[in-house]
């Protein structure tokens, strides 16, 4: 009974024994480690990226991407002027073909009442 | 400095605000994550890391819930990571143990000492940071803010994003637990 009694009282001590408890704290240069822990991680994020542009296989696909994207661009141009200097002659010969305009042979020959 | 400007202080680079807003939050990021990860380094990193992420994230703070709140739910997510990496680590060193690899030595933790117990209840204090280490999450969680950081039950639901009566069922439940694991640690050492 006494045994049982002690098991309870050394329970609900050390239950409270966080009673009383005061904030721990991080140490002096807090605030310092912080900013360099996110000025390391700015230098990670940019040397990552450059480690990962001049990786040979990425470097020359890059190079490949802009040389095709330089010839469709180039192509495409090409084709444009094509089409716009051919534009006026296909917008005269359009006209002439026109069969409901009035030429001066319609208006000298109409037929009288 | 109120919450909205400082949220807006931050939300433009503002470095006097950051400064401000470390020097603020640190004890109680540190204090919470030293509570849950109980050690004082792997603390320090998780605090870093908590400060690191609000620099990073502030522009997704809607201002739904208190600054500090949101302060904890992500001291609390960092914690909870950072203790299942080490479990999956300690699961590894276990297998490699089988295996003849000593690194399972290098795991044992030892007495966690929380610098803010008072003198005379450092050794009981000890014993019940054991005991609450052993505890399920989410009773960890509640029982850590309610008693190592002090916070009131309507201020651990709004932290657990849960109702008052669930924070009252969890520390119920916390404090049968401890007593049982407690009184089986005093019967053991006689």
């Amino acid at each position: 009974m006494e045994q049982s009694q002690k098991l309870t009282d050394q329970v609900e001590t050390a239950l409270n024994s966080l009673d009383g408890i005061r904030r721990a704290d991080p140490g002096p240069w807090f605030l310092g480690r912080v900013n360099n822990r996110i000025a390391g991680q700015r230098r990670t994020m940019w040397s990552s990226l450059g480690g990962f542009l001049s990786r040979p296989s990425v470097a020359f696909s890059g190079i490949f991407a802009i040389l095709v994207l330089n010839v469709v661009l180039l192509l495409n141009e090409r084709k444009e002027s094509v089409v716009a200097t051919r534009a006026p002659q296909a917008i005269v010969s359009d006209n002439e073909y026109i069969t409901a305009s009035n030429s001066s042979f319609d208006y000298e020959n109409l037929v009288q009442p | 400095m109120d919450d909205r400007t400082l949220v807006e202080k931050l939300k433009e680079g503002d470095e006097p605000a950051f400064k401000h807003m470390v020097t603020t939050w640190q004890a109680m990021v540190y204090n919470t994550a030293l509570g849950i990860v109980q050690k004082e380094e792997d603390a320090e990193d998780i605090s870093q890391e908590v400060f690191v992420q609000v620099f990073q994230s502030i522009h997704s703070f809607k201002g739904e819930s208190k600054f500090s709140t949101w302060l904890y739910r992500i001291t609390i997510t960092k914690s909870l990571d950072h203790e299942r990496k080490k479990k999956r680590k300690k699961r590894f060193a276990f297998i490699s143990s089988i295996f003849g690899d000593d690194k399972m030595e290098e795991l044992q933790v030892p007495d966690f000492n929380h610098p803010g117990v008072l003198m005379d209840k450092k050794e009981d204090a000890a014993v019940l940071f054991r005991a609450i280490a052993s505890l399920p999450e989410n009773q960890r969680i509640a029982f850590t803010l309610h008693k190592v950081e002090s916070l009131s039950y309507q201020e651990v639901c709004d932290v657990m994003q849960t109702t008052i009566s669930s924070v009252e069922s969890l520390m119920h439940r916390a404090r049968i637990n401890l007593r049982k694991k407690l009184a089986e640690h005093y019967q053991n050492k006689e």
